[in-house]
């Protein structure tokens, strides 16, 4: 479930400015409660979007999140070309 | 009797509204003369209802549910989700009696769209709409289709419930305006991102432009994927293109702006 797991934090992320506000003040805090690798863990409390690229995270759940975030584009996208391809992830 | 009055294919790229300082000002001014011009055509024509055939992006389906097809029944909508694209956030209207029309005419051709009362409109809607009817008062029937998470509908399907929509609202008083939001070529958040795929685009148009619609309801996945994971969204244009019929469309614009990392059109199909 850690995909499906990292993905809907992801989707409250940028849903929830209460998720946001959480993650800002302590983002190890704030994905408690996920069913996380330790991988998945460090990446997105990093938001390492390359990591999670890579963690074959749909990318427009990435770009919301860099978004809110305020994250440059450029920013963004030099992250995502720097990580290898995705390994797709099971369950399509 | 009703009818489709107007009916117009349209591009979103959010940084059309929240970015266009980025790209070069005379594509800037090229998509925004022409969304000037439809709305000009849209105030003259006085609809009643606009029918908006959108995707989404994560705004109010996860991968708990995502549904192919999602007609919003509400009595209004909210949006933007994104306070980035820089668009104020509104309430329009809505007309569940058309919704409910679209709905039961579906499942009687044997589609059996998603229902929703309260749909959040995120850019794949609110940017057309800013541009297209910028006092956001006609009321809305937001049709989302999923263009975002595999396995799609397919493109023959999607025709099929614009024939079915088309038979709804002729059947209905309104007047209609139809927009399909969505497109061109483009791989947002992709490591491709900001490829344009002019070639493709350019085919599409020209398609468009002989008014050869069920060509398009033919695409298969391949095809629709040289064009980008963006480029799913012609989905939204194939249903369209089943309301009006195969007629020919005029091509306002076409500019594959790299900062928008989109080919962006505005186009008008004959009605």
């Amino acid at each position: 479930m850690s995909h499906y797991d990292l993905s809907r934090f992801l989707f409250k992320f940028n849903h929830d400015p209460s998720v946001r506000a959480a993650y800002a003040a302590d983002p190890i805090t704030a994905i408690e409660g996920y069913e996380l690798t330790p991988e998945e863990q460090d990446a997105l409390a990093r938001h390492d979007f390359g990591a999670l690229y890579r963690m074959d995270i749909h990318p427009l759940l990435l770009v919301y999140m860099s978004n809110n975030l305020a994250v440059p584009p450029d920013q963004y996208v030099a992250a995502i070309n720097d990580a290898p391809a995705p390994v797709p992830a099971s369950g399509g | 009797m009703g009818q489709i009055v107007g009916a117009f294919g349209v591009s979103h790229a959010p940084a059309m509204t929240g970015r266009p300082e980025a790209a070069p000002s005379d594509q800037v001014a090229s998509l925004r003369a022409a969304f000037g011009e439809l709305q000009a055509r849209i105030d003259a024509l006085h609809p009643d209802t606009l029918v908006l055939i959108a995707a989404e992006h994560w705004a109010n389906f996860f991968l708990d549910n995502y549904p192919a097809f999602c007609v919003g029944m509400g009595d209004s909508f909210d949006g933007p989700m994104e306070e980035w694209i820089r668009i104020d956030k509104v309430k329009i209207p809505g007309n569940p009696s058309l919704a409910r029309d679209i709905v039961e005419d579906a499942m009687d051709s044997g589609i059996e769209p998603a229902i929703s009362q309260s749909l959040r409109l995120d850019h794949g809607s609110m940017v057309p709409l800013h541009f297209l009817t910028p006092r956001m008062d006609v009321p809305l029937v937001p049709i989302i289709q999923n263009c975002l998470q595999p396995p799609m509908p397919r493109p023959s399907r999607c025709y099929e419930f614009g024939q079915s929509i088309g038979r709804s609202i002729a059947r209905r008083p309104e007047r209609v305006v139809m927009v399909a939001s969505g497109g061109l070529s483009h791989w947002p958040g992709h490591q491709r991102h900001g490829e344009i795929n002019t070639a493709w685009d350019d085919r599409v148009l020209r398609i468009l432009a002989d008014g050869d619609a069920e060509q398009l309801s033919r695409y298969s996945d391949a095809e629709i994927a040289e064009g980008g994971t963006g480029a799913a969204e012609l989905r939204n244009w194939i249903t369209l293109l089943g309301a009006t019929g195969p007629r020919k469309a005029e091509v306002l614009a076409y500019e594959p702006v790299t900062a928008f990392a989109t080919g962006c059109a505005v186009t008008a199909i004959a009605c």
